[in-house]
């Protein structure tokens, strides 16, 4: 049902190294967030990525390939797994350092680019195959994932009706 | 005709989602949500492109429809099921709701064949009403998990 790849090289490697350390990271930063809070800032990179993925990379548009093949393989399925710690991270430091006014739209910017520079990295290691798509489209795709994602965020924390967990 | 019908559904069906009394805290709602994007679609795309027992129309129209359906009408019949659902009290009534919901998205899904969005090519129809049971399962499990975290935390449910 989940092909497994067709050689395990190197994009395997990266994508298993980034979400392991991606994890570690997450793990090893102090909580800021009530667990039941944190789990849906990770799943929320997961399921927007999943979406994208779908209904840009399947057949009929059908932009680029992720991993070896066209098919939705065990990989594939891997590649959300790292989406969850860096939607959780970019919430995590919006709200640690408290980022208000004009410099949201600077975090917005710099995340963008970083999220954009990341992708460029697994598109030279093979995670993605472009197929029509451009790296300049993932930019604007990025700014705007972002912007819902910081709107899901004030949502989220208005309706929470514990407090913060201590962050330190 | 066809993609009008559709779209007039979702919205309706949003709407009644929207001004639905729901059962659920928001959170397990959002939760719900996101679990069933994401299963729903890695479930279309296991069938229709790794086993090619589906195959989705290639006309724009019905393409559009089969997205629709994916990301709009298929979850939100779950997240109306999963909102109703506490209203019944008895494990029997619970099993007659569930097997209710299940066999309105197998519908749902035999419609879009009738329809040519989806193309059966040599997948039986017993197995999507398994399969949906199978998803629904999942989502409880999951939701259970959920809950047991927000009950720690003492979210009230």
């Amino acid at each position: 049902m989940l092909p497994l790849p067709e050689k395990f090289d190197e994009n395997e490697w990266f994508l298993l190294l980034c979400v392991g350390l991606s994890y570690l990271v997450v793990f090893l930063l102090p909580r800021r967030f009530p667990r039941s809070i944190t789990v849906l800032f990770l799943l929320i990179g997961t399921t927007i990525a999943r979406l994208s993925d779908h209904l840009l990379a399947s057949p009929k548009l059908d932009l680029y390939n992720i991993m070896d093949t066209p098919n939705y393989d065990l990989f594939d399925l891997i590649t959300y797994f790292l989406y969850a710690p860096f939607s959780y991270l970019f919430l995590y430091f919006y709200d640690k350092w408290n980022i208000r006014g004009y410099w949201i739209l600077l975090f917005l910017v710099l995340c963008t680019a970083g999220g954009t520079l990341f992708e460029w990295i697994n598109q030279k290691f093979g995670v993605f195959t472009y197929k029509g798509w451009h790296l300049s489209y993932s930019f604007s795709v990025y700014l705007a994932i972002q912007c819902l994602v910081l709107l899901f965020f004030h949502w989220v924390m208005r309706r929470q009706p514990i407090e913060k967990a201590d962050s330190h | 005709m066809k993609l009008t019908l559709i779209i007039d559904a979702a919205i309706i069906l949003l709407v009644s989602y929207y001004i639905m009394k729901k059962r659920l805290h928001l959170f397990e709602n959002i939760f719900i949500l996101m679990i069933l994007e994401f299963l729903v679609t890695s479930y279309c795309a296991i069938l229709y492109i790794n086993l090619d027992v589906w195959t989705i129309a290639n006309d724009t129209e019905l393409f559009i429809i089969f997205r629709v359906y994916e990301t709009i009408i298929y979850p939100f019949i779950w997240l109306s099921y999963f909102n109703l659902q506490p209203f019944f009290k008895s494990a029997l009534s619970k099993w007659i709701w569930t097997g209710l919901f299940v066999g309105i998205q197998s519908v749902v899904e035999r419609w879009l064949v009738e329809w040519d969005v989806i193309t059966y090519k040599g997948w039986p129809f017993w197995l999507s009403f398994i399969l949906q049971t199978l998803i629904v399962l999942i989502v409880h499990l999951a939701l259970a998990w959920y809950r047991n975290l927000m009950r720690k935390e003492g979210i009230p449910e």
